[in-house]
């Protein structure tokens, strides 16, 4: 008893440090799949050869104006549904909310096929209208967490079928939208609309990143800092109360930062399969669940596995394309299962 | 100093829950609240925990009405012990009793008090072995032990360190073997001991009036009876509200009802 006691202070500290520890691992892991993103594809590229100031080649025009944007967008993207993911999961306290399941992805996208079969009558081809398409993405995926978050009140542990039927409901209904809009659009806006659904990073240009990139980095480190409250809902919401949480002001935060990264995300790639429902798992089952290691985890680890889908959905078989969704749903699919079958067993 | 609950009235869809409810939990004593299921006894102890809110009525920590105290600041006065839900991810139980210190930021707060703190109320509540282990492998009154040990942490906090602090437990023996329903009670009057006011909603009659300073009997959302343990028994009261015959020994301060 005496030993373990003393043992404690250094138990709990190695915790902390192994979480640490693997932080830095997924960082370390951001980094190579960076380097390896940009390195390999239809070109092969040394990504040393850009600080050599020679910026006519071919070689470094694919890297700037296609490669490094493409990269960075996937890395983003994946970051970004894997913190929404995780935030959702904690809030929800449901393991299986995921942004494309519960249908939040799917409103992003029906905001988004609103604004180019609607926007692009009225507003054009100006600079309005292009801040326009990722507004209306957020706003749609808004409306759908506002909508889950209304009719599973009060869940938690009664909600997760529930959840997932709602989510049905919501995806039927987008695609439905969807359908809709694509037989009353002409053919350049259907090329934009089918886009959406299909998933894909092959659109990405600075113009479109450099804003998306902002509003997603604004919104991650607001829903980094919610971690320890996160954990302490977890409790439930009186519990989180009596704890000192502001558990409307918590849930108000997490829904809007979770639209804005969800919606900005599906208006740049389209919808990408379980990566907010899978990587969050991952990450607790390496190294625990509480969200100060969680959201931070899952940001780097969804990040580095998204440019890696990314990479294999435009390598596999040069010189055509995969659907990135196509491979993200692959592995997904299966740990879906998985994890239905794990909690029935539980 | 106390928490001060006056005229408290409560209407939940059209019904009366609380009717009129005045009561005074003192620092350094156990007010043990008594009653049949669905008298009102949680609903109380929402209300003065500040998750709900009264319909009519007012409830003051140490003369403050409780709406003009926020809500980490309430965290920092009362710590409550609820009849918990069960926690879906695979929290360890270390991770739980921490969730107890309330400091906005573990890593900025005085880490060696936290430890001292914790290895105190683990040792307490005996879960030192336990620590590792996950929260949700537990058994039912080792969970209700590991909530106990995050209520103790919750008021050792760092905070409001001259002001009277207390501690809500709702029914905190359930699930317990006998040897820890005496255990959690003799903690709670070793604090009420050291000056915190202890507010306890128990069901088992003889424990109330073993440990409580005082006693109130709640039936249908009224007070009927707010004492001391020893004049605490009224036959025929006690045959109305509980439905069953009763009788008292005064020389072993027990109450029998079978």
């Amino acid at each position: 008893m005496e030993k373990i006691l003393s043992l404690f202070n250094i138990r709990i500290n190695f915790l902390e440090g192994r979480q640490f520890l693997l932080l830095i691992v997924f960082c370390l892991l951001l980094i190579f799949s960076l380097f390896v993103g940009v390195s390999f594809g239809g070109i092969k590229a040394n990504v040393f050869n850009l600080f050599s100031f020679d910026t006519a080649t071919l070689e470094s025009q694919v890297l700037t104006e296609i490669r490094i944007p493409r990269v960075l967008l996937a890395g983003f993207v994946g970051a970004s549904l894997g913190l929404a993911g995780a935030s959702l999961q904690g809030l929800f306290r449901n393991p299986l909310a995921d942004p494309g399941l519960i249908g939040v992805s799917a409103g992003a996208a029906l905001g988004a096929a609103l604004a180019i079969v609607i926007g692009s009558e009225t507003m054009g081809e100006s600079y309005f209208g292009f801040l326009l398409l990722p507004l209306a993405a957020i706003i749609g995926s808004s409306i759908v967490i506002f909508l889950l978050f209304s009719l599973t009140r009060g869940f938690g542990v009664r909600g997760v079928i529930y959840m997932i039927l709602v989510g049905i409901a919501i995806n039927a209904f987008a695609t439905v939208g969807i359908g809709v809009l694509t037989f009353i659009s002409t053919d350049s806006q259907l090329r934009g609309l089918t886009f959406w659904t299909m998933g894909s990073f092959g659109g990405a240009n600075w113009n479109l990143l450099a804003p998306a990139m902002i509003l997603i980095i604004v919104s991650a480190i607001s829903l980094l800092r919610l971690g320890r409250k996160l954990d302490l809902l977890q409790l439930g919401e009186d519990e989180a109360n009596r704890l000192g949480v502001d558990v409307k002001s918590l849930k108000l935060k997490v829904v809007i930062f979770s639209a804005v990264t969800v919606g900005v995300s599906v208006s740049l790639s389209g919808i990408i399969g379980f990566v907010g429902l899978v990587i969050p798992h991952v990450v607790r089952l390496i190294g625990g669940v509480k969200h100060k290691f969680v959201l931070p985890g899952s940001v780097l680890l969804g990040a580095s596995i998204m440019i890696t889908a990314d990479l294999i959905s435009r390598t596999l078989i040069l010189p055509a394309e995969l659907p990135v969704g196509l491979i993200t749903s692959a592995i997904g699919a299966p740990f879906f299962l998985w994890l239905i079958f794990r909690i029935r067993m539980q | 100093m106390s928490i001060d609950v006056s005229s408290v009235c409560l209407d939940y869809d059209g019904s009366v829950v609380l009717k009129d409810i005045s009561l005074e939990v003192k620092s350094g004593e156990i007010l043990a609240l008594v009653g049949p299921n669905g008298a009102g006894k949680s609903s109380l102890l929402n209300i003065m925990s500040g998750n709900n809110k009264p319909n009519a009525g007012t409830v003051k920590y140490n003369g403050v009405p409780l709406d003009k105290i926020t809500i980490s600041e309430r965290a920092t006065l009362r710590s409550v012990m609820g009849q918990n839900a069960p926690i879906v991810y695979d929290y360890t139980v270390s991770d739980v009793i921490e969730m107890g210190w309330i400091q906005s930021n573990l890593f900025r707060s005085n880490k060696t008090k936290f430890y001292d703190e914790m290895r105190d109320v683990t040792t307490e509540c005996k879960l030192a072995k336990l620590l590792r282990r996950k929260f949700n492998t537990l058994s039912g009154g080792e969970q209700r032990r590991v909530h106990f040990a995050r209520s103790l942490l919750q008021l050792r906090n760092e905070h409001n360190t001259n002001s009277q602090k207390y501690l809500f437990l709702d029914e905190p023996t359930a699930n317990m073997d006998i040897y820890w329903e005496l255990q959690i009670l003799n903690s709670a009057r070793k604090l009420a001991n050291k000056g915190t006011g202890v507010f306890l909603i128990i069901h088992d009659l003889n424990l109330a009036m073993k440990f409580a300073d005082k006693i109130a009997l709640l039936a249908k959302g009224k007070i009927e009876k707010i004492t001391r343990p020893e004049d605490f028994f009224d036959k025929d009261l006690f045959t109305l509200v509980y439905g069953l015959q009763m009788s008292f020994d005064k020389k072993l301060m027990k109450i029998f009802y079978f």
